[in-house]
């Protein structure tokens, strides 16, 4: 019974020096988004062949994309990474919004379930509203990579 | 009832081991070693690594029961001894490189390991990032055969367990590479890092426990490239750090494939047990797929230009 207060408490003071480790991290967590060149940057990383324009979020933590395809991209930042996504018809189960300038995508993906944007004002919220509202009526299309989580 | 002198050694390992994940963060932070830390996704490890040792302590009856089950009808009686045990050491990395390839290479299974790989970050704390959803797989049962064989069972998990603490120190990138002759004989960071990249170019390769003898000899080893980095995680990353959705999204997506409407048995079948990507409409690409497409498409394999080619390849 010893041995094992002696490990529960040690792996306690473990996760705890690790806690502070990390903390002290945060203060170097990467930069917000500078602009809409970047965040097509970022998506280019997994959709070389984008082209279009972006919308950056107020916070610069994400962006959406309007692209020349006639697609929808998201780029979100997940912590350290910054992660993309194509929003596609049947993945995009609906808009919400959540302010005057915020709105919350939620999707049919148990693994990224929604992402919330806030935009810069209530002008471009409308117009993304009106976008993404477009998308859900339209005809359901091929989810292309959306399941190969390989 | 177990030794204590065994349950004391075991304590002492696993402080030891873990020790050194605050370390690595500490001189990774400090810039003293190559590694990245994130908060959210070390946090996010810890807490899969909860249910996925309260699974083990609730669950791992089954396949210590298996193996003990099948050392009841065993075949020979093989010696408890030093032979015997470096022989089933042996034998219980070439059943881990098989499990682990089994594991990539059907999604059922994919499901449960997909979330060791979730992680986009590759430090020691990956480590702790485990399935919760291994006793329920089946693949537990491929723990049996040795024991069928007739080697003892307190021998089989020993090796079981020391394969797994050997694969503590691969999972950083602190370390660059070893010796020649032992990164030809052995599995190191190096080889681990391809494993655990998603890049097409390192897709399901590397699934050695300790020797990296079974990926030479059955096709699947691929050296790690300099000018090849790792992107580590899956192809479609998680935008999440909720330990459940961690544990179990595959299953989720499993289940929205395997109910659509207009699917013959065949196809359903399909999307449970065939490759990962697998699609009964080519809208999605298995790993031989991506790599197909990549190469048609002109792109560098490995490099950025993973996707589009396959969107554009319009098939």
């Amino acid at each position: 019974m010893g041995g094992l207060t002696v490990a529960i408490v040690a792996n306690i003071g473990i996760g705890a020096a690790l806690l502070a480790v990390l903390h002290r991290q945060r203060t170097s967590d990467p930069q917000p988004l500078t602009g809409p060149d970047q965040a097509l940057a970022h998506y280019r990383t997994l959709y070389p062949l984008a082209t279009g324009t972006a919308t950056v979020a107020a916070d610069g933590r994400a962006a959406l994309l309007e692209l020349t395809d006639g697609t929808i991209g998201l780029v979100e930042r997940r912590g350290r990474r910054w992660n993309v996504r194509a929003v596609s018809s049947s993945q995009l189960l609906g808009v919400r919004r959540e302010t005057d300038e915020s709105i919350t995508l939620r999707f049919a993906d148990f693994g990224w379930p929604r992402s919330r944007v806030r935009l810069a004002d209530a002008q471009t919220l409308e117009r993304w509203i009106g976008r993404l509202a477009a998308l859900r009526s339209a005809p359901v299309v091929p989810e292309g990579w959306g399941g190969h989580r390989a | 009832m177990p030794d204590p002198v065994y349950l004391r050694l075991a304590l002492l390992v696993q402080l030891v081991l873990l020790l050194l994940i605050p370390l690595e963060a500490a001189l990774a932070v400090a810039g003293r070693i190559r590694g990245e830390y994130d908060l959210h996704d070390t946090l996010a490890n810890v807490a899969v690594s909860v249910g996925s040792i309260f699974f083990w302590g609730t669950l791992g009856w089954m396949y210590f029961g298996g193996v003990l089950y099948a050392y009841h009808h065993r075949l020979f009686h093989i010696p408890f001894a030093g032979w015997s045990f470096a022989l089933v050491f042996v034998l219980e990395d070439c059943r881990y490189y098989w499990w682990h390839r089994i594991s990539h290479r059907s999604r059922w299974f994919w499901a449960s390991h997909v979330v060791h790989h979730s992680s986009q970050h590759f430090n020691l704390s990956t480590n702790l990032r485990q399935s919760w959803t291994s006793q329920f797989s089946g693949l537990t049962l491929l723990g049996m055969p040795l024991a069928l064989i007739g080697f003892n069972p307190a021998l089989v998990g020993l090796a079981f367990t020391l394969n797994l603490i050997y694969q503590f120190w691969i999972h950083t990138e602190s370390v660059d590479r070893m010796p020649r002759w032992f990164e030809w004989l052995l599995n190191t960071p190096s080889h681990h890092r391809v494993h655990h990249a998603s890049n097409p170019g390192y897709l399901d390769a590397n699934y050695a426990g300790v020797f990296m003898l079974w990926d030479r000899m059955f096709g699947s080893f691929v050296a790690e490239r300099r000018d090849e980095p790792p992107r580590y995680g899956i192809v479609s990353n998680l935008g999440t750090f909720n330990p459940v959705r961690i544990a179990l999204h595959e299953y989720y997506a499993i289940a929205r494939d395997v109910f659509r409407r207009n699917l013959t048995w065949l196809q359903r079948l399909a999307y449970l047990f065939a490759p990962p990507g697998w699609s009964h409409d080519g809208s999605r690409a298995t790993t031989a797929q991506l790599r197909a497409r990549v190469a048609r498409a002109g792109a560098v394999p490995g490099g950025p230009g993973v996707l589009d080619p396959l969107l554009s390849a319009g098939d």
